[in-house]
Order: C-alpha cells, then structure tokens, then sequence
C-alpha cells in the first residue's frame, strides 16, 4: 500500500486553524457584553417633557443657572437605568398659557375654618391657619391664611410663599403653581390646614 | 364634574402630598389613596433604618443577607451599586468608605414614591401628582391643556422661588435645601457636601431625578457634565455665587 505522505502545510494547517479559533473565543470570554451592574434593572422607556422657566420677576439677585441642554444622545438601555416600577412615560406638549378660570357665581355660600398648623423642620417657624370659602355646591373658591410668626425671617412667608398657596387653592389666576420643590415645611402645614377647612366646611 | 381632590398624609419622615384632577367621587379617591398610604408604609417597613425589625436594619444587624431580601431591597440595592460605580462613589448608600453600614434611604423616597404612583395611574387618574418631601411624580398634566407648574424654593430662602418647572408628565426632584440644613455628605470624603446650595434635577423617572440631583449636589461642577451623558436628566443648581 502505497500512501502519499501528507504535505507539511496539510499537517500543520489544522492546529494552527484551531489554535485561532481557540484564542477568539478565549478572547471574547474576557469582554463581557455590558460594563455596570444592571442586574434586573429594565432599560429606558420615553421621555419627559419638561421645561424650566426663567426665574419669578420678584425675586432680586437670583437667577437660574442653565439648564444642562443637547446632551450628547446616548444608548440609554446601556447607561440609563429604570428601576423596574417605572411606568412608561408619555411625551406631551407643554402649554404655557393656561385659560382663565371661570369666576365663582355663589364663592362664600359655604365657610370653613382651618385648624392651626405649626411650620416646624427642626424649629418651628410659626403657625398658618386656612380659612376657606365654597360655592353651595361644595367647591372651594377661595382661600386666605392667617400666619403667626415667630421670628422676622419667617415673615417672608407671608410675603411670597402664602400668596402662592392661597392661589393655588383657589385654582384662581393664570400664574398657577400646584406645587413647590425643595421648601417642604410650609406647604405641609399649609396644606394640612386646608385640609381641615374643607372637612369643615358648612 | 371635574373636582381636584387632594390629601397629604405623614411618610418616611416628610409629608406625601396627593393632588388628582379627574373626575372621581370622593369615594373612589379615598380608596385609592388608602391603597397608596398602604404600599407606602409597606416600604417604610422594609426600608427604615429606625425600625430594627426592617430588612435595611437586619442586613446592617448581620441576621439578613441581602441575597435573601425580598426583591424590592434588591431592585434598590442593585439600583445603588450601578449609580455608585457610574458616579465613581458620588453617590454611594454608606456615609464614607470605610462605613460597613448601608442605608438606602435617600434612595428609596424618590423610587417609592415613583413606584406607589403607579397606583394612581392604575386605578385609571390621569392628571395627579404624588409629592413627597418635595420631590414630584407628575401625569398628565394639570388638564389636557395645562402642564403642572412646579416652584422651585431658594435655598437661601423658602419662602422666595428661584424658577417655576412646567411638566405634564414626568418627575422633579431637589436636593439640598434651606428647611433641612446641611445633610447631605461626599461618601467619598466624609464631609458635607457644599459646593452648591442647591440642586434640582428634571426628567422622566422620579427614582433617577432624585439620585441624580443628590449626586450632582456632591459632585459640584463636574456633576453637571456627568449628568449630561443621561439625556433626558435636565440639572439646574444654585450655586453660592447666584
């Protein structure tokens, strides 16, 4: 039997093509896919719509740093996570001009008392009561707060914070805020006490 | 006949305020808000660090390891190790490097709180918000036409605002502020964090606009840049200088 003896590049050709194949794959284990512990943590949904306005008119000195705008797109399935409760998100456009509130025809047919709230984070700054006024069928229409200071600097309260509750309450007027970030004690107390001039309303 | 209804109620150390603008009984509002109150405190049970027989304490305490948590004391804690490696330690759920002791709370009210907010939208409100301690999970907008406007308190001064946020829907958190003092700490020093006075921080999800503007609070300057690679996380600080 006569057989050809194997040329030296078919005898080597196979362990050098595996040797490749083996080093790949050795290399591709050591590159996870994802850096970063995301474990359950679900990717990204939507968008917010939000805008900052520039600062109240009122208030001297301050002005509002800018915005971080057109930050760079980013995969946001691999670098943003959502905790796994995050409902998906709805972009809406955001209406600046909010239509006038028709006026109260009966605002005062039905009173109700506050009781009062103290204004306490760590100290107490003073105590607010609401008084408020409903139309026959219930509806609050009106709001006014009585506010006890204890010291000069809680007056300002007075001054800028409980206007704004007042009109909030009342729904009345264009420059609507429904609600107040990082000032927490006032709004509490207030809102507490509106709370209980609506449970007594009569 | 549309009614706003609204409620605030005490919760992990602050007010949760509730304000929904939908045409619901009175009724049906306060069943849903019991639902909420409930899952609240159900939180408040796992998470506190006051109550020694929550899973934070019993973690700490070495009788619960954390594998063997329920899967809420997971998501969060696996939502904290990505933020603190993300943030290179800005943020971070112990005081400093060589505490052992966690403590998730500053976490956990902006992710309860986006979390429990689904109850709302589940029981079919459309336009509310869940506040609590000042930090807001907004819907729908104020009504169709109308977004939420939202104030944001000088830190210098509650009692004045230093701009308004128009959101219908998504989330606004602030971190620092004049009511509370200084408590919010650098992990990575162990001292206050001061460089701002305050933070607040725009965007889809109320877990994440809370943690960003903590993180963007104890990073200072180069927080601001960081936050950017999160493209729909808007920051806006007030520095010392303002």
């Amino acid at each position: 039997m006569s057989h050809r003896k194997p040329s030296i590049v078919r005898r080597i050709f196979p362990a050098f093509a595996l040797t490749t194949v083996g080093v790949g794959m050795v290399h591709s284990l050591d590159r996870p896919a994802i850096v970063g512990a995301r474990g359950i943590l679900a990717p990204m949904a939507g968008t917010a719509t939000t805008t900052i306005v520039p600062p109240v008119s009122n208030t001297p000195g301050v002005t509002a740093a800018p915005v971080v705008t057109n930050a760079p797109a980013v995969t946001t399935g691999q670098t943003t996570p959502a905790a796994t409760s995050a409902p998906a998100v709805t972009a809406a456009p955001v209406v600046t001009n909010a239509p006038a509130v028709p006026a109260a025809n009966d605002c005062g047919a039905l009173t109700g008392n506050g009781s009062p709230v103290t204004i306490a984070w760590r100290r107490d700054y003073g105590v607010i009561q609401v008084t408020a006024k409903f139309m026959s069928d219930g509806t609050l229409c009106k709001a006014t707060a009585q506010y006890q200071t204890y010291d000069n600097r809680s007056e300002r309260y007075e001054s800028y914070a409980i206007p704004i509750l007042n009109k909030q309450a009342s729904n009345a007027g264009n420059a609507n805020i429904q609600g107040v970030s990082g000032a927490t004690a006032v709004s509490d107390a207030y809102t507490k006490s509106l709370q209980s001039a609506i449970d007594n309303r009569a | 006949m549309k009614a706003i209804h609204r409620t605030s109620f005490p919760i992990m150390g602050t007010t949760a305020s509730v304000h929904v603008n939908d045409s619901v009984t009175g009724c049906e509002f306060d069943s849903v808000i019991s639902e909420l109150r409930h899952e609240l405190n159900r939180l408040e049970e796992i998470f506190s660090v006051y109550r020694e027989t929550s899973e934070i304490s019993r973690i700490n305490a070495g009788t619960l390891h954390h594998l063997d948590a329920s899967p809420e004391v997971f998501a969060v804690l696996d939502a904290c190790t990505w933020l603190e490696q993300a943030s290179n330690g800005a943020f971070s759920i112990r005081r400093s490097r060589t505490e052992s002791a966690i403590n998730p709370s500053g976490f956990v009210k902006g992710w309860a709180g986006e979390r429990s907010a689904s109850i709302l939208s589940n029981a079919g409100f459309k336009h509310f918000y869940l506040g609590i301690g000042g930090d807001f999970v907004l819907r729908g907008g104020l009504t169709e036409s109308e977004p939420w406007s939202i104030g944001i308190a000088d830190p210098r001064d509650a009692t004045r605002l230093v701009a308004t946020v128009d959101v219908v829907d998504g989330a606004i958190a602030t971190s620092g502020s004049a009511e509370r003092g200084a408590h919010i700490w650098d992990p990575r020093t162990g001292a206050p964090a001061d460089e701002f006075l305050s933070v607040t921080v725009t965007g889809p999800s109320l877990a994440w606009a809370d943690a960003y503007a903590t993180t963007v609070f104890v990073m200072g300057e180069p927080g601001l840049e960081w936050i950017a690679q999160f493209g729909q996380y808007d920051a806006m600080p007030v520095r010392r200088s303002d």
